[in-house]
């Protein structure tokens, strides 16, 4: 649908002035109801008037004898049809008007304003201006039937049933819809929405600028330029070489005559250039002269017209600005105007959104125009909001363009280069602005209560309400109504599994079952279907039952579900061959297979699911518990080993790991969590995508993703691997299902711990050192624990308390000999927040605070599993590399069983299995190597077979070094499992994908 | 036995002696696979924008086909397809465009697709196309086209659709009639035309009876037919429509392409060693099958139309324009296939454009991606010493001489 911006300018005399603004103000503003129910009408194809106003304007030069009659509308269609339309709505009062005109002879009212259209342009011919329509494409007609659909599918949306996927909740709408012969016509194919321009290159920018502006300005030169350029050519023909002789004589003779050739053309070209690059210099020079020297005018608007204004501002969602400057005397101006106009315009094709005039979207229409016979220069502009709003948008979005334009008028606050300072003085140039306004005496508005943002928000509605056929595109049509579409990193919290977001250590009792499903894909599917209601998602201080089960499944389980094989290969490789797969093991420091430490878990294949129950209470937990597995016995599945888990203690710092220490304290944070959103550090604030599937990671990049064809999702409910959030326009529902998305997988060991071992070890260490080192150093066996571990039992750091803990009265620091050789509480958990006094000691940058270690040993646990900016001490991209291989702890105490240890139930959550646990457990906690260490491995995580070096702790006196060690913590089982995210659950539990 | 069944229509769409069952004695070379290879591959290597002629655009780059396939609001199918395809069979998804009406009718027929299970009548396939072959004896024959990929697509389509009634000849017969005149005669050759009505009334007659004794017997079956006739959105002339526009393209688009690979690989013995070594891994021989076709391809113009003006890749498109999008040329670009001369069977899948894309890719291209290699492997098997030349008719392979190496 073209648009047609039509200016009609007709002289008058001075004198008649008065009488033509009384005849126009006769007309009314907001127009009266005659003429707007005039210029209301429509044609079948619901061409109409946007806007339209008119002016008796006086010429700014105060010695002019004549004045100006404009005409300003925005018109569907054609200029010609445009304006024999207007005169067939509204020819009466018009001819009332120009019938004023100095040129007016009677006749045919459409004739005379043909003839009085002012033709702009940005080149030479013409008069300079500018036009901009904010709304390009809709018609009059359009934007009211759109305008009326949202108002009657808002109340449809608004009234639908909890619990329904968005694609039915649009479904919903239209059977609605299809029930209203009215707004039937919403439900036929929609025209497309405008598209933004694509992204350029600075050279794919400058290129077409640079042809624009020769075609612009320079094509009065290119004309000549050719023809003596061809002339040239011609007569050098005529003096071709011969083509006898020998033929290196010959070639020589041709390439002189063409090299020759070349440097002439060249030479003509360069005198054409030359005198034009001298008058581009001599342009910026007067230019950059007068930007020093002009006047200013700081001047309060003139209040009587002020208020005129004001009387007519505000009586609705849009406003009208009319205003009448003098562009400044002089050559350099008219050529500095013509230039911004241009730039403007080639850059609103090249690079703004439709619609929008740089950052500015509120304008309905605008343009400036230079009035002919003057040099009057008016702005005319239908904009949504108020004035305030509309001028401060121009001072902070788009104040480059504007000073250029308005800069070449008389009195615009001081400028730079043309596009620099002028209007970013917000208040002078509001003056300015103000002051050159006089008040509408006639304006209409076809809709007078829709804002551009409104009308696009229709358009969207409607594209959406006939074209979405996906639940990702329901979704998005759904925010249309007084919400917005999600940005790509903004986490979809009601998708995710509760157990990213947290330990949910306020269910205290917890068990996890693993388990075994039947080769039966309905029967897996049953039981998915019965526990899904009890999964929890979303962030886990909204839950509200008594218990809660997290859902992790093993690539069997999936299989199994009726997961396609080809889309089950598009897991990850680390995930498929699991845990114990081949060269996992050895990757991980593991030996399922060795008799003298047997793992306790079937090492030959993963479990199909780990069902983690945790609950507010035993009695809870175990209710749960009991059903989730009567519901495997139910479907033929088989509950093939549980393993209980410690009560959480109330209090937080009772919350001890089997050592005796403090655990979970140094957590990353995933930004855009609660956690993330409260204050989190820095140091530990990773994206979403190093833990959730489906969002950006720490670089910027969406990972690779597991996904599934297109045909297998024919109900179209999973989450798409394309972005679907920029419109309707274009057909996604062929794009791959992002079947990984709001999921993450959850590594499982089961780790035996030998507190009794460790201490003993601790001990016999404190014994034999404490007359190694003096003061400030206290040898005790919590000393040398803490130089292990890098933390004090504590939980404090030795980064900020290396001699002492910082509850150094408790009991483990008091002397080498009254420690327990267990830990004094029962073991607990490590998933819930640190004590108080450890909130703030988590800050630390190993290298920067203590790059000698010092403090914390290179060696010591926490120091190799997270090392911070420890290998580059300083470095924020070490810090950066560092949090490439975070890993999320959620992980519990387990309850020895006859003849076991106390242990960890380790987990962690992970967007890759193998840049985060698997690098952790190798290349920092099993590496020999490390931080320039030798035949050390982790303390704690380590296999010390074959480790002669024991430990270094550096100190102020020399390294000490400790014996070498036995193992502390025995792997005993574990496993590779996902956590689907809720979509791909309900996919998988309905029984959608290929059996 | 051809001649015979030939003679024997009672109402045919092909007349006795119309020359759409009259094999061409026309060289293939001239149109096949060296001229459009040749021109795909300098079109993917030059027009790296579309060119516009007028209201007529080609495109050729592999980003700008896929975004003009994309952008279907933009770049519609109706205009193109609606007429033909209405006029023969009633409205089908391949003539729509997006609206509330197509997105009902699309999901109806992709969530009945996806409760067939395709695995027995994949085994009847390979079990069809092992028999046939079994009966040629070492050394000898075969028509890899009439009397094997056709025959055979065909046993699938009456299978996957639930067609009973016709005898053979007149059910590929008609069916080719009417996709000759839906899909390729952008002409309006009024004898195609003719053709594909007496064709399409003889569909519609058959899918009708089937219908209705199924309804009369209140067994709906498991084959497509049965889980369109259990789809809540769609009556039984809904059911009709859906399965005579997938019959339309089911058996030619199959019996093409076979016949286009073999053609490539008979062409390149390298291709046809290392496809012949691959031909019991199921994955690489679908990936040698779309390499081969990247060569040939059965459909290597795709054409829509705007309905107003729009920007494709910088250039402005007016209302009312042709737009050809070359997915040949586009599978020859080297943003989207490095080494684009070079035929390598693990390229990505979703690269690929012989079944289209966007809103309309081909309802039917996991059928053909599992039928269509299951084809041409049973032959590679067996030993390929010799492929063609291919005999057409009209635009259609229509025969293919196959002979099989001797021991």
């Amino acid at each position: 649908m073209a648009s047609a911006l039509v200016t009609i300018c007709a002289p008058i005399d001075r004198q008649a002035l008065s009488p033509a603004r009384d005849a126009i103000r006769a007309l009314g503003n907001p127009a009266g109801p005659t003429i707007a129910a005039a210029l209301s009408t429509l044609t079948e194809a619901g061409e109409g008037v946007h806007f339209a106003s008119l002016h008796a304007l006086a010429s700014t030069d105060p010695d002019s004898p004549r004045g100006s009659l404009v005409l300003e509308f925005s018109s569907d269609g054609v200029e010609a049809v445009a304006i024999d339309r207007l005169v067939a709505l509204i020819g009466g009062p018009l001819t009332a008007v120009f019938a004023r005109a100095s040129d007016w002879r009677g006749g045919d009212l459409g004739v005379y304003l043909k003839k009085h259209v002012v033709r702009i342009s940005q080149g030479w011919t013409g008069r300079p201006g500018l036009v901009f329509a904010g709304t390009p494409g809709l018609s009059v007609g359009r934007i009211l039937d759109e305008a009326r659909l949202a108002a009657a599918v808002t109340p449809m949306v608004g009234s639908q049933e909890p619990d329904i996927p968005a694609l039915q909740r649009l479904e919903e709408v239209r059977a609605e819809i299809r029930k209203l012969p009215a707004l039937s016509w919403a439900l036929t194919t929609p025209a497309s929405l405008p598209r933004a321009p694509a992204s350029r290159t600075a050279f794919g920018l400058v290129a077409p600028l640079a042809v624009s502006f020769a075609r612009t300005f320079l094509w009065p030169l290119l004309l000549p330029l050719a023809v003596i350029l061809v002339g040239g050519v011609v007569a050098g023909l005529a003096e071709a070489p011969s083509w006898g002789g020998p033929l290196p004589a010959m070639v020589w003779r041709w390439a002189t005559a063409i090299w020759g050739t070349l440097m002439w053309g060249l030479g003509v070209v360069l005198v054409f250039a030359v005198p034009l690059v001298a008058l581009g210099v001599l342009l910026f020079v007067s230019l950059r002269r007068q930007e020093a020297t002009d006047w200013l005018d700081e001047r309060a608007p003139d209040h009587r017209t002020v208020r005129d204004i004001l009387a007519v501002e505000n009586q609705g969602a849009n406003n009208h600005m009319v205003s009448i400057t003098t562009v400044k005397p002089g050559l350099t101006r008219q050529l500095t105007l013509r230039l911004a106009f241009w730039i403007i315009g080639a850059l609103a094709g090249l690079s703004f959104k439709p619609g929008h005039l740089g950052e500015i979207g509120t304008i309905h229409f605008a343009r400036w125009v230079a009035l002919p016979g003057t040099r009057d220069l008016v702005f005319f502009s239908n904009y949504g909001g108020s004035w305030e709003s509309y001028l401060e948008d121009f001072i902070t979005h788009a104040h480059a363009g504007l000073t250029a334009v308005w800069s070449n008028c008389v009195g615009f606050p001081r400028t730079e280069n043309l596009f620099q300072k002028g209007a970013t003085d917000g208040e002078r140039f509001k003056r300015f602005a103000r002051r050159s306004m006089v008040a509408t005496p006639f304006w209409f508005s076809a809709y007078p209560t829709l804002t551009t943002a409104n009308i696009r928000t229709h358009a969207a509605i409607r594209v959406g309400l006939a074209a979405a056929m996906t639940d990702q595109e329901a979704t998005t049509w759904l925010a249309l109504f007084g919400s917005a579409a999600r940005p790509e990193h903004k986490i979809e919290s009601n998708q995710i599994q509760s157990l990213v977001f947290g330990g949910l250590g306020f269910m205290p009792h917890g068990r996890l079952l693993l388990i075994d499903f039947a080769e039966d894909t309905p029967a897996t599917r049953g039981w998915l279907t019965e526990i899904l209601p009890r999964i929890a998602f979303d962030d886990g201080r909204k839950l509200t039952p008594e218990a809660v089960i997290t859902l992790a499944l093993g690539p069997d389980a999936l299989r199994k579900a009726g997961l396609p094989r080809d889309a089950l290969e598009t897991f990850p490789i680390a995930y498929l061959d699991g845990m114990t797969g081949p060269g996992r093991s050895r990757i991980l420091g593991d030996a399922p297979a060795d008799p003298e430490n047997p793992w306790w878990w079937r090492a030959d294949r993963p479990y199909d699911a780990a069902v983690l129950v945790y609950g507010k209470t035993g009695r809870d937990m175990q209710r749960l518990a009991r059903l989730v597995a009567d519901a495997a016995n139910d479907y033929g599945h088989a509950v093939a080993r549980t393993v209980p888990l410690h009560k959480i203690p109330r209090r937080a710092a009772d919350r001890l790991e089997p050592f005796g220490f403090v655990d979970g304290v140094s957590q990353p944070v995933i930004r855009g969590t609660y956690r993330g959103l409260r204050n989190a550090d820095p140091i530990h604030l990773v994206e979403p995508g190093e833990f959730i599937l489906g969002y950006p990671d720490n670089r910027g990049n969406r990972p690779p993703a597991p996904t599934l064809g297109a045909l297998d999702d024919p109900d179209n409910r999973l989450p798409l691997l394309c972005d679907a959030s920029g419109g309707f326009s274009e057909a996604v529902i062929d794009a791959p299902r992002d079947i990984g998305r709001n999921g993450s997988f959850l590594v499982i060991r089961q780790l035996e711990q030998d507190a009794g071992g460790f201490w003993r070890y601790c001990e016999g260490e404190a014994r034999r050192l404490i007359a190694r080192l003096g003061d400030p150093y206290l040898i005790t066996r919590a000393f040398i624990a803490a130089k292990l571990v890098g933390r004090w039992p504590d939980g404090s750091s030795l980064a900020r308390n290396p001699y002492r803990a910082f509850t150094e009265a408790g009991p483990l620091n008091s002397s080498a000999t009254s420690r327990p050789a267990g830990p004094a509480r029962a073991p607990a958990a490590i998933a819930a927040a640190p004590p108080a006094h450890l909130v703030h000691d988590n800050d630390f940058l190993l290298g920067s605070e203590d790059p000698e270690g010092l403090r914390c040993p290179f060696g010591a646990h926490i120091r190799r599993a997270n090392p911070r900016d420890s290998l580059e001490p300083g470095s924020q991209d070490q810090i950066d590399i560092s949090n490439r291989h975070r890993i999320l702890r959620v992980g519990r105490t387990y309850v020895a069983q006859r003849g076991q240890k106390d242990g960890l139930l380790f987990m962690c959550l992970n967007g890759d299995l193998e840049r985060q646990f698997e690098f952790v457990q190798q290349t920092w906690l099993g590496s020999e190597t490390f931080h320039g260490l030798s035949g050390e491995r982790d303390p704690l995580a380590g296999d010390h077979a074959g480790c002669p070096q024991g430990f270094t702790v550096p100190t102020r006196d020399g390294p000490v070094r400790l014996q070498p060690m036995s193992r502390f913590v025995t792997p005993r089982g574990g496993g590779y499992f996902f956590l689907p995210g809720r979509k791909l659950l309900q996919f998988l539990s309905e029984g959608r994908p290929r059996a | 036995m051809r001649q015979q069944g030939l003679k024997s229509l009672s109402a045919p769409p092909s007349p006795p002696g119309a020359d759409i069952r009259t094999p061409s004695s026309r060289p293939s070379l001239l149109l096949g696979q060296t001229v459009s290879g040749t021109a795909a591959r300098l079109g993917a290597r030059w027009l790296r924008k579309p060119v516009r002629l007028g209201r007529t655009v080609l495109v050729a780059g592999h980003r700008d086909v896929e975004e003009v396939l994309r952008r279907d609001l933009d770049f519609r199918i109706a205009p193109v397809n609606a007429g033909r395809i209405e006029e023969v069979n009633g409205p089908f998804i391949l003539g729509m465009d997006r609206s509330d009406v197509h997105a009902r009718e699309r999901h109806a027929l992709y969530d009945a697709l996806s409760a067939v299970d395709l695995s027995d009548i994949m085994a009847a396939a390979e079990a069809s196309a092992a028999a046939r072959i079994a009966g040629v004896p070492e050394g000898g024959v075969i028509d890899a086209v009439a009397d094997y990929a056709r025959p055979v697509a065909g046993e699938t389509a009456r299978r996957l659709f639930g067609v009973s009634g016709p005898d053979e000849i007149v059910f590929l017969d008609a069916v080719r009639a009417v996709f000759a005149h839906t899909f390729l005669n952008l002409g309006g050759d009024t004898a195609i035309q003719g053709r594909a009505l007496r064709g399409a009334a003889l569909m519609r007659t058959w899918l009708v009876d089937e219908i209705r004794r199924r309804r009369a017997a209140g067994v709906t079956g498991a084959d497509l037919m049965g889980a369109l006739m259990r789809q809540l959105d769609l009556d039984d002339d809904g059911v009709r429509r859906m399965l005579g526009g997938m019959l339309v393209g089911s058996i030619d688009t199959t019996a093409s392409s076979v016949a286009r690979i073999l053609a490539v690989m008979g062409r390149d013995p390298r291709l046809l060693a290392l496809a012949t070594r691959d031909a019991g891994d199921e994955t690489l021989t679908l990936g040698w099958c779309r390499e081969a076709l990247r060569r040939w391809p059965h459909n290597p113009l795709v054409l829509r139309q705007t309905v107003a003006a729009t920007v494709l890749n910088g250039v402005t498109i007016p209302a009312d324009s042709k737009v050809f999008a070359w997915t040949q040329a586009a599978m020859n670009d080297a943003q989207a296939f490095p080494d684009p001369h070079c035929l390598r069977p693990d390229r990505p899948a979703r690269a690929y454009l012989h079944f289209g894309g966007g809103l309309h890719p081909c309802a039917g291209r996991a059928v053909n991606d599992r039928q269509i290699p299951v084809l041409v492997a049973n032959l590679l098997r067996r030993g390929v010493a010799r492929v063609g030349p291919i005999a057409w008719a009209g635009p259609f392979p229509d025969r293919l001489p196959l002979t099989f190496r001797t021991s």
